[in-house]
C-alpha cells in the first residue's frame, strides 16, 4: 500500500491515531520538549554536582558555537553572492531558450482580516510581474467565518484586477470541516482544489503545465520571480518530485518597523539563505511553488496542523518514499515584517510569530513516525533526516540559552572548592571572548542587510540608515528573546500536549 | 560536487574543532606548554580590592596596574611554588605577602593599603558659637552633643558575670567583650583574644564563609589572626572592611589583615600615649589621654 493512502499520512496529532501508534506518535511529539529541558536542568545539575566537567562542556560548547557561526557565514556569504547575481539576470532571455509557453502560474493568496491596501499591494506587485499575465490564475482565498469582511475584499479585487489576469479565483474556505484546523493549510488546500475543479479542469489545463506559488497575503513577487521559478522548474531533473523556495526577505515595510522586528525578520531571512546553501537541509518555509501535478498527487497542504508551509515537504517526502528535494531558488519574494501600532504590540507579535515558526517541530514526530512506517524510505536518508531535525529544534531552543545564559552556572553554582580552580576564573573570561570572536558574524549581517535594503522613503535621515546598522547589537537579546525562548515554550506545549493553534500574523502598515 | 565541497569545509571546520579545543581547555584549566609540548600545571593570583591605579608586582616585576573597570587582576599561568605580590600606589602603605601557588588553583591576594595619611577630626566637649546681644555679638561656648556620644561609647561595659558565662556552652553573640565566649562580632564574623592571639572564626554556614577561613573539609575552625604577645586592650573589626582587624595594644592601634598570609604587616592607624577605640555605624572613634577623635580614611 502507497504509505500516502495510510493513516499516517495525514495525521496532525497523537490523538489521530489509536493504541501503541498513539502511544509511539506521542512519545515522539514530546521528544523536543525533553530534549531541551534535560539539556537546560543537566546544565544546572552539572553545575552544581561537577561544576569541572560542565565548565569544560561549556568551553567546548562555545568553540563549537564560533566554529559554527564561521562555517553557517560561508553560506550565508555564497548565497549572498547567488541571490545579488540572480537577482541581476534577465531570466525573461534565459527562458527565451526554452518552451515555456505552456507553463502557467497559479498564485494562491490566502487572507483573513487584512485591509484592503495589504491584498492590493500584493495583486499590484503581480500585474508588475513580467510574466504573461493571461497564463496567471489568481487564487484569492478567504475564510468564510470572515464571510462579509472577505466578501468585500474579493469584490473590490476583483474589480481593480479581475480582468488582469488570465484566471482570477476566489474562494471562502468554509468554517468547521471536521478534522480541520483554522489556519492556512486548511485555506489554501481548500482553494487549490476549488480551482482544480472550476478553472483547471474546466479550460483543460493540464496540471503538470501548472506551478502553484502558495505566498502570504503580504507576499509581493520580484517582476522577474516567475520566468526565475519557470526556468528552475524546466531544468531541474526531477520538477515534479521537488519544490522551489525563494529567500523570504520581509522588506514591505523594513523602514517603517521597529529595530527590533527587523533585527528578527533579517535573521530568518540569513537563515533561510544559509539553508538554501545546504540543499539537502533546505525544507519548505513561508511562500513557495511546486507543480500543480505533485500537488495533487500528494493531496494538498495538510488540514489539521499548523505548520503547513514546512510539513508539505515531508507530505511530499513520505509520499514519494525519500524522493523528494527543494530548489533554492536562490531569488527574493519580499514581505511584511511584524509591525503593530505599538512597540509593545509588534513585540508580542514578533514573539507569536516566531513561536509559531518553532511550532513547526510538530513535524519531528510526524517524520519520526513516517520513517517507522514506510520501509521504503532508504535508511540512510531516515537517519541523515532525523539528525538534521533533533538538531535543528535542539540548537534552536538551547544554543543561546547555554550560550548566552547559562554559561556562568558553574561559578555561581560550584561551590567553594570549584571556584578556586584555574577553571572557574577563566571560564567567564574564556567565554565573554570567545563569544566576542562569534560577535564579528555582525558585520556580515550589516554587510547583507543594507545591501538588500529597499529605497529609504522620503524624509529618512541619516539616523535611519545608522539605526540599520547599530541595530545587529540587539543580536544577544533577539535571539534569546525572540528565538530560543519561544521555541521553547512551543516545544513544551507540545511536550504537554498543550497543542497550538493557528495564529495570523497581524498585518499593520503605517499611513 | 556541491556536497562534496561542503563535506570539505564540514571536515575542515572539524578539524579545527579537534585541534584547538583541547588547547583551549587545557589553558582554562591551567596546563600550559612548556619546552615543547611538555604539559605544565599552573595556577594562578587573583589580587583584589587593591585601590584603583595601584601597581602589582609579582617577584618585583611589574605585571598590572588596576583600574576603576578592573580592580582586580589576576596573574595566570604561574608554575607552583611561593610569590613576593607587592601592590603599590602613592599616598597608601605598600601591600607585601607571600603567596602560594599550587597546581590548577588560583590563591587569593585580597589586599589591604592603608592610607599613609589618615585625619583625625577632634571631637570636643565644647563648641564656639556667636551669641547676638542687644548691641554687639560675643563668643561663646555650647556643650557638644557629639561629644557626649562618643565618650559615651567608651563607658566601660560590665564584664558578663563568671557563672553566666559558664553555666552556659553557647556564645553570648552581642557581647562584643572580645573573649572566646563573647566574641566581637561582625556580620558572623567573631573575633577573640586568648593567650596572647588574636582569634577568629566564622560562626555562619559554610557556603557564605570567607575563603580563608575554610579547609578542604569546612569552615568552623577558628584561626589565628595575630599573634600579638601581651594582651591588646581592645580588638575590633576596621569598619567597611570585612577582613580587617583593629587592635589598640600599648601606645598604638593598629590594623592586621585577618587571612592568614605569612607576612601580615602590621598598618599603625594612630600613636599616641594608650588609646582606644570603639565603632559605631561605621566610624571609628579613638580616646587618647581623655581626647576624642573621628579618624577617617
Amino acid at each position: 500500500m502507497d504509505y500516502k493512502n495510510s493513516i499516517y499520512y495525514t495525521v496532525g496529532r497523537a490523538s489521530d491515531l489509536s493504541g501503541k501508534d498513539r502511544i509511539i506518535y506521542r512519545s515522539f511529539e514530546m521528544l523536543p520538549g525533553i530534549l531541551a529541558w534535560l539539556t537546560i536542568g543537566g546544565i544546572f545539575f552539572f553545575s552544581f554536582y561537577k561544576p569541572f566537567y560542565c565548565a569544560v562542556f561549556i568551553i567546548l560548547f562555545d568553540i563549537y558555537w564560533i566554529l559554527k557561526v564561521f562555517y553557517l557565514s560561508i553560506f550565508l556569504r555564497q548565497n549572498w553572492k547567488k541571490t545579488k547575481h540572480n537577482m541581476s539576470v534577465d531570466w525573461k532571455e534565459k527562458l527565451a531558450n526554452l518552451k515555456y509557453d505552456r507553463m502557467y502560474q497559479m498564485v494562491i493568496l490566502p487572507f483573513y482580516n487584512e485591509s484592503y491596501d495589504i491584498v492590493q499591494k500584493s495583486l499590484q506587485s503581480l500585474t508588475n510581474c513580467e510574466y504573461d499575465k493571461k497564463k496567471f490564475i489568481i487564487v484569492l482565498a478567504g475564510e468564510q467565518k470572515n464571510a462579509i469582511h472577505c466578501g468585500e475584499m474579493i469584490e473590490k479585487a476583483k474589480k481593480e484586477f479581475g480582468g488582469t489576469f488570465g484566471y482570477f479565483f476566489a474562494t471562502l474556505h468554509p468554517a468547521g470541516i471536521p478534522g480541520e484546523m483554522p489556519g492556512k493549510g486548511s485555506n489554501i488546500a481548500y482553494a487549490a482544489e476549488a480551482a482544480r475543479k472550476e478553472i483547471l479542469d474546466k479550460n483543460r489545463i493540464a496540471y503538470e503545465n501548472v506551478l502553484v506559488s502558495a505566498f502570504d497575503i503580504d507576499t509581493v513577487a520580484y517582476p522577474q520571480y516567475f520566468e526565475c521559478l519557470t526556468w528552475n522548474f524546466l531544468t531541474c531533473e526531477e520538477p515534479f518530485k521537488s519544490s522551489f523556495q525563494p529567500v523570504p526577505f520581509f522588506n514591505n515595510n523594513i523602514w517603517e518597523s521597529p529595530a527590533l522586528s527587523r533585527v528578527v525578520a533579517f535573521s530568518a531571512t540569513f537563515w533561510q539563505m544559509i539553508q538554501q546553501e545546504r540543499v539537502d537541509r533546505l525544507v519548505t518555509f513561508s511562500s513557495h511553488s511546486l507543480s500543480f501535478k505533485t500537488l495533487y498527487e500528494i493531496g494538498y497542504w495538510q488540514k489539521n496542523m499548523v505548520s503547513e508551509d514546512s510539513r508539505i515537504f515531508w507530505n511530499a517526502l513520505v509520499a514519494n518514499d525519500g524522493d523528494y528535494k527543494v530548489v533554492p531558488l536562490c531569488f527574493p519574494v519580499s514581505m511584511d515584517a511584524n509591525l503593530a501600532p505599538t512597540f509593545w504590540q509588534t513585540a508580542k507579535n514578533v514573539y507569536k510569530q516566531q513561536r509559531r515558526w518553532a511550532y513547526g517541530v510538530e513535524n519531528a514526530a510526524y517524520v519520526f513516525m513516517a520513517f517507522l512506517k514506510n520501509d521504503k524510505i532508504p535508511k540512510r536518508k531516515k537517519w541523515r533526516f532525523s539528525f538534521i531535525l533533533v538538531d535543528g529544534f535542539w540548537s534552536l531552543s538551547t544554543n543561546p540559552l547555554v550560550i548566552f545564559f547559562l554559561g556562568w552556572l558553574p561559578v555561581i553554582l560550584g561551590g567553594r572548592e570549584f571556584n578556586r580552580t584555574v577553571l572557574a576564573y577563566n571560564l567567564p573570561a574564556i567565554t565573554r571572548i570567545l563569544m566576542t570572536i562569534s560577535m564579528l558574524g555582525i558585520f556580515l549581517c550589516v554587510t547583507i542587510s543594507m545591501s538588500f535594503l529597499p529605497k529609504a522613503p522620503r524624509g529618512s535621515g541619516k539616523l535611519s540608515k545608522l539605526a540599520m546598522v547599530v541595530q545587529w547589537i540587539m543580536i544577544p537579546v533577539t535571539v534569546i528573546l525572540f528565538g530560543a525562548i519561544p521555541a521553547l515554550e512551543a516545544q513544551t506545549r507540545l511536550m504537554l500536549g498543550k497543542y497550538m493553534g493557528f495564529w495570523v500574523t497581524p498585518k499593520h502598515r503605517k499611513k | 560536487m556541491v556536497i562534496l565541497k561542503r563535506n570539505l569545509k564540514l571536515l575542515i571546520f572539524f578539524l579545527i574543532f579537534i585541534v584547538i579545543a583541547p588547547i583551549i581547555v587545557l589553558y582554562a584549566n591551567g596546563d600550559i606548554f612548556s619546552d615543547g609540548w611538555n604539559l605544565l600545571p599552573t595556577g594562578g593570583i587573583y589580587v583584589s580590592h587593591a585601590p584603583v591605579e595601584s601597581s602589582v608586582f609579582l617577584n618585583g616585576k611589574l605585571k598590572d596596574t588596576t583600574s576603576f573597570f578592573g580592580r582586580n587582576v589576576l596573574i595566570r599561568n604561574l608554575p607552583p611554588g611561593t610569590y613576593e605580590v607587592s601592590v603599590k600606589k602613592n599616598g597608601y602603605s605598600p601591600w607585601d605577602e607571600k603567596i602560594s601557588v599550587a597546581n590548577n588553583l588560583v590563591a587569593n591576594a585580597d589586599v589591604f593599603m592603608a592610607p599613609t595619611q589618615i585625619i583625625f577630626r577632634a571631637i570636643t566637649r565644647y563648641t564656639l558659637v556667636q551669641k547676638r546681644t542687644a548691641t554687639s555679638t560675643v563668643n561663646d561656648r555650647e556643650k557638644n552633643p557629639e561629644y557626649a556620644a562618643v565618650l559615651g561609647l567608651f563607658a566601660d561595659v560590665p564584664a558578663p558575670s563568671a557563672t553566666a558565662a559558664f553555666a552556659s556552652s553557647t556564645i553570648d553573640f552581642s557581647g562584643n567583650l572580645g573573649t572566646e565566649r563573647s566574641p566581637v562580632m561582625q556580620d558572623r564574623l567573631g573575633l577573640w583574644q586568648k593567650d596572647g592571639n588574636i582569634y577568629v572564626a566564622w560562626f555562619g554556614d559554610d557556603d557564605t564563609a570567607p575563603e580563608y577561613l575554610c579547609d578542604q573539609s569546612d569552615c568552623v575552625k577558628p584561626l589565628i589572626a595575630y599573634r600579638i604577645g601581651a594582651p591588646a586592650t581592645r580588638i575590633g573589626f576596621l569598619p567597611g572592611y570585612a577582613n580587617v582587624i583593629l587592635i589598640a595594644s600599648g601606645n598604638k592601634i593598629f590594623a592586621v589583615q585577618a587571612e592568614n598570609y605569612p607576612t601580615k604587616t602590621p598598618y599603625i592607624i594612630y600613636q599616641g600615649s594608650h588609646p582606644d577605640f570603639r565603632v559605631s555605624d561605621g566610624n571609628l572613634y579613638i580616646k587618647d589621654n581623655g581626647v576624642l577623635s573621628e579618624a577617617t580614611f
